[in-house]
């Protein structure tokens, strides 16, 4: 009896990876570079998949049917990082809002052509640079952005994800790429005057 | 269209996500005339490629995704997983 018990439940659980390989194994990439944005480095990126997967496949028989699957994924690797990595991150060198958004105006009022200013971010910039100026971001901005500008989700995909109105997510949207655009511009004009004093 | 404001208007055009043909020339209207919305429009669409442009996706190293489908496969963890499912 015990034997055809733990067959019967090794066939569940197959029968049930099976589905769940097949649904969700092709979203691992996007994912994978999700984490890779939220967290900022490759290993603790691995571990928040692992974790995200885990998650899911132990509450896969529990999903509705129809569900959007891809979202619903994102959903349990946000709410992961959230309870677990978010507390270890360095939260601390938040942006302060009105500075930032003083600053940016700041910038505007100068600047009759913005081309000039992007040429300069442009050719001053490493990749490496860039994933770090995004990862600074405070955890909100950046996950609208990843999602926006990486992944490629829409609006509706983005607030249904995030669990936000899509006015929230346009304004999170524009908020945060003012904030990164602040954050470059700081950073290639710190290079360029180390570069003018050598 | 007055129930957004300027910045989320731009930013919904920046994001191709205007559909409303008179909506969209109302924006690109705004965009020409003003050039405070130029700047900030301009500002969107340089962050939105660069971000494009530079951080593509990358596949997950394969290291990683042995490792994931490691974890769960059922003939490892099935015990564990059938426990944890009908305790939680």
């Amino acid at each position: 009896m015990f034997p055809q018990v733990i067959l019967a439940v090794l066939n569940e659980q197959v029968k049930l990876y099976s589905e769940f390989e097949q649904n969700a194994i092709p979203h691992m990439d996007p994912l994978y570079n999700f984490a890779l944005r939220i967290c900022g480095n490759k290993g603790r990126a691995s571990d928040l998949l692992k974790e995200t997967y885990l998650k899911a496949f132990r509450f896969y028989d529990k999903l509705e049917r129809g569900t959007d699957f891809k979202a619903w994924l994102f959903r349990v690797m946000r709410n992961a990082y959230l309870n677990s990595y978010s507390k270890k991150s360095t939260e601390l060198n938040k942006p302060d809002n009105k500075k930032v958004e003083k600053f940016y105006e700041k910038i505007k009022a100068s600047s009759t052509d913005s081309s000039q200013l992007e040429k300069e971010i442009h050719n001053n910039l490493t990749d490496k640079e860039l994933s770090e100026a995004l990862s600074s971001l405070p955890e909100d901005f950046r996950t609208v952005i990843i999602l926006c500008d990486i992944e490629s989700f829409n609006y509706e995909e983005m607030a249904d994800f995030v669990d936000i109105p899509v006015g929230v997510v346009r304004s999170r949207l524009h908020k945060g790429r003012k904030m990164l655009f602040t954050k470059l511009y700081k950073d290639a004009e710190k290079k360029v005057t180390s570069i003018k004093n050598k | 269209m007055a129930e957004l404001n300027t910045n989320e208007l731009i930013t919904k055009y920046v994001d191709c996500e205007v559909t409303d043909q008179s909506e969209l020339n109302e924006i690109k209207n705004l965009i020409e005339k003003d050039p405070d919305i130029k700047f900030d429009y301009n500002v969107q669409l340089f962050i939105k490629s660069i971000i494009t442009e530079r951080l593509k996706i990358q596949p997950t190293p394969e290291q990683v995704r042995r490792k994931v489908i490691r974890k769960i496969k059922p003939s490892k963890n099935f015990l564990t997983a059938f426990f944890s499912r009908k305790l939680s």
